[in-house]
């Protein structure tokens, strides 16, 4: 019967449930009580050189609007209508801070993006540089399709469909509404770039979900892969493991390896990019304590994070985690703005400081190691031996180790340290 | 150019933890002893409450002391302090000195909580340890099965056809069986003597899987240790009829008589093996880390208890390959440690 199911699950990991932090599965809205009154619009999407600002201060924009462009030709559009304001920094969720500029949103500003629709495509690019031309203009993240559009070997594209942890669904949900379109702008991409195979990882779980997708993705290259979602899976390396039976070495990528991984959020940018849309909203989960509305949600770039918690009736929070339950960024600091990479956004109430005490050798941290580490050993080395023979680089920070220790022992920190030391 | 605002403060990972805490895998082991507690109770009455006062306060002092003198804050370790003492009793006969209990257990509780404290770690379970020190403060308690019939367990019957006489052997065992042993059903309910808890293999079985359902206890120690030790007593030899050594006992039969699976049945739930396999197994400090390392844990367990009582161990096989295994723990994680992925 192993042909009925190629896929073999992950070797450790855990099947992460929480009820209380569900986002449900809700089709995505617009915040709720209008849109922010006003939007720190990133001008760089992380370390790179930030975009030139094409409007001046005290000029009136509109939603969609070119108001930057980097020097490689990627363009920075504003979510809504307004007035640009001040020039300043903001902080993302990923410690860094971005040159930003502000817009101080219309009182009669509309929060409605263009809806996307299959087979909208008309002129699709001719090749993989008229691709990535439109990636830019319309301030899609390209990421690693832009270093094998360079000449790099491609040999399989995986699209992500798979939400990292229990509270998030935007993923799942996204599958659910842009199904067609995302397969239909995987088959392009695989047919622009030469992909020898693409898939798409679909959690298992939702049967209804994987029949849609197995449907629609007939007739073309796209093969769903449905996948046991248990956490980490939906890290790249995990895909590859799991989809395409391929170990990385220690510290390799994906890339390396000639295999791109998407997140589907990232494609349906790409869909929005190819209709000549410029991208100006996120679609998020938002869950966690104190959230009156859970649930997904289309975010305009831009919008601090303070007036997203107040929209869905969590005003109160003083932390939240980005992105993954487990492992994602932690900030207090709630001026921080949603920026392109953001796909869930979760106030939770601060846990109590860890308590450790002496190991039980439970096990449970090797148990749940997706790649086999053993967590106990990095927290037993006292520098005797070579750290390098614990293969700390394979580490991926996953954070299932502190998350089942019992003695709740800071064992990521020392298998991360391990990394540092054998640097 | 507006100023920087403030650096975002991020947190470590995880921000959520799964639980249970520690003081909780101690409760519940604790609360897995219930039943067995329950039906020692019921069959040994007043001397094995007596017992498990005793083994309970002496434990909890020994606990204690070992606080006392360690000096940091630490949290509450009474429930491990009175599982000690608890499992102390119940591998006991309930002829055993409460005297003798007592100061096992003190002794036991006191070094379990000063390791684990500073080295946050033993070598060997704490409750063989106590069982130890009974041996040397009254060797003769608990070895009454070598003359007191009265309290000769079905086991020590059993280990007399291993190292029985040539004229004896496997037939000696079929006439054990037809006319001394007791009938099997009867050591799972516990109506045999033996151990005051070691007895009722049924209740032993229900607090394991309880365990093994709440995730305090993997089921490959057990699991393993059963089937080692059955296969090994299905296939190591006893004496035949002519003084002979007969292998594979489990296809033999005497008169008709299926010697084998008696053999089997009665090494599985005779003794203490059931016990050591479940609740002794169940420690995690002094069993190996991973899976593998539990099963091959597992199979020494059950095929050593085995092999001690072919060779005529009169006392304690089990006990005697648990320290065994307990002490192999290091190489055994040594052996069984994973391949990194992708190396």
């Amino acid at each position: 019967m192993q042909w009925l199911r190629p896929f073999k699950p992950l070797r450790g990991g855990y099947f992460l449930h929480d009820e209380s932090l569900d986002a449900g599965h809700r089709d995505f809205r617009p915040l709720p009580g209008g849109p922010p009154r006003v939007l720190h619009v990133p001008l760089a999407n992380g370390p790179e050189t930030p975009a030139d600002l094409l409007v001046h201060e005290g000029a009136e924009v509109t939603a969609g609007q070119l108001i930057a462009r980097s020097a490689s030709g990627v363009g920075v559009h504003a979510a809504l209508s307004g007035v640009v304001r001040a020039q300043s920094q903001v902080a993302t969720p990923y410690g860094e801070h971005v040159p930003a500029t502000t817009i101080e949103v219309a009182a009669d500003a509309e929060d409605r993006p263009g809806e996307l629709f299959e087979g909208q495509l008309d002129v699709p690019p001719a090749n993989v540089e008229a691709f990535v031309q439109r990636m830019r203009v319309a301030g899609a993240n390209a990421g690693d399709l832009e270093g094998f559009a360079a000449g790099a070997a491609p040999k399989a594209l995986i699209v992500c469909g798979l939400d990292s942890s229990p509270p998030l669904t935007s993923r799942t949900q996204m599958l659910f509404r842009y199904g067609a379109i995302v397969i239909e702008t995987a088959s392009l991409i695989h047919r622009l770039f030469g992909f020898y195979r693409t898939y798409l990882a679909v959690e298992r779980g939702h049967a209804t979900l994987v029949r849609l997708c197995t449907r629609r993705s007939r007739g073309t290259p796209v093969r769903v892969a449905d996948l046991v979602n248990r956490y980490p899976q939906a890290d790249p390396r995990m895909l590859v493991r799991t989809i395409l039976g391929r170990a990385l070495r220690p510290g390799q990528h994906p890339r390396d390896a000639g295999v791109v991984v998407v997140d589907v959020g990232d494609i349906v940018d790409f869909a929005r990019a190819l209709r000549g849309e410029a991208v100006t909203h996120r679609l998020v989960s938002i869950a966690g304590h104190g959230v009156r509305e859970p649930g997904n949600y289309r975010v305009p770039i831009g919008t601090p994070v303070a007036d997203v918690l107040r929209a869905v009736g969590a005003g109160g929070t003083r932390q939240v985690v980005f992105d993954c339950l487990i492992s994602g960024p932690a900030v207090t600091n709630l001026a921080t703005v949603v920026t392109q990479r953001t796909t869930a956004i979760l106030p939770l109430w601060p846990a109590d400081p860890p308590n450790p005490s002496p190991c039980i050798r439970c096990g449970l941290c090797q148990d749940v190691c997706p790649v086999e580490l053993d967590p106990l050993a990095f927290y037993q080395w006292r520098g005797r031996r070579s750290v390098e023979r614990l293969h700390p680089q394979a580490c991926l920070a996953c954070g299932l180790c502190d998350y089942v220790c019992p003695t709740e022992l800071p064992l990521m920190s020392r298998v991360r340290s391990g990394d540092d030391v054998s640097a | 150019m507006t100023s920087a605002p403030d650096i975002p403060l991020v947190t470590a990972p995880p921000h959520v933890r799964l639980g249970p805490h520690r003081r909780h895998l101690d409760r519940t082991l604790l609360a897995g002893l219930a039943p067995v507690i329950a039906v020692a109770l019921w069959w040994h009455g007043g001397r094995a409450a007596l017992l498990f006062g005793i083994a309970g306060a002496a434990g909890l002092l020994g606990d204690w002391a070992g606080h006392f003198l360690h000096r940091h804050r630490r949290q509450s370790r009474a429930a491990h302090a009175l599982t000690i003492g608890f499992l102390l009793v119940m591998i006991l006969p309930p002829a055993t000195s409460a005297t003798a209990i007592g100061v096992a257990t003190a002794v036991a509780a006191f070094c379990s909580r000063v390791l684990r404290d500073r080295f946050g770690s033993y070598f060997w379970h704490p409750v063989v340890v106590a069982w130890m020190i009974v041996l040397l403060v009254a060797p003769r308690v608990p070895r009454t099965g070598e003359g007191v019939a009265a309290v000769e367990r079905p086991i020590d019957l059993v280990v007399r056809a291993y190292v029985a006489p040539p004229e004896g052997g496997v037939r000696r065992l079929r006439n054990l069986a037809l006319y001394e042993l007791p009938p099997w059903d009867a050591t799972l309910i516990g109506d045999v003597p033996g151990g005051t808890g070691a007895t009722c293999g049924l209740a032993i079985l229900v607090a394991g899987l309880w365990l093994v359902y709440v995730r305090n206890l993997r089921w490959q120690v057990p699991v393993y240790a059963l089937g080692a030790a059955a296969l090994a007593a299905a296939v190591l030899p006893v004496r035949g009829p002519e003084g002979a050594w007969l292998w594979l006992p489990i296809a033999q039969r005497i008169d008709g008589f299926p010697i084998g699976m008696t053999l089997l049945l009665y090494h599985l739930t005779g003794g203490g093996l059931l016990l050591a396999a479940v609740f002794l197994g169940a420690d995690t400090i002094s069993t190996p880390l991973n899976a593998r390392g539990h099963a091959l844990f597992g199979v020494g367990l059950g095929a050593g208890t085995v092999l001690l009582r072919m060779l005529g161990l009169p006392f304690g096989a089990c006990w005697w390959a648990l320290l065994v295994m307990n002490t192999l723990v290091p190489v055994i994680d040594r052996v069984t440690r994973r391949r990194v992925w992708g190396t």
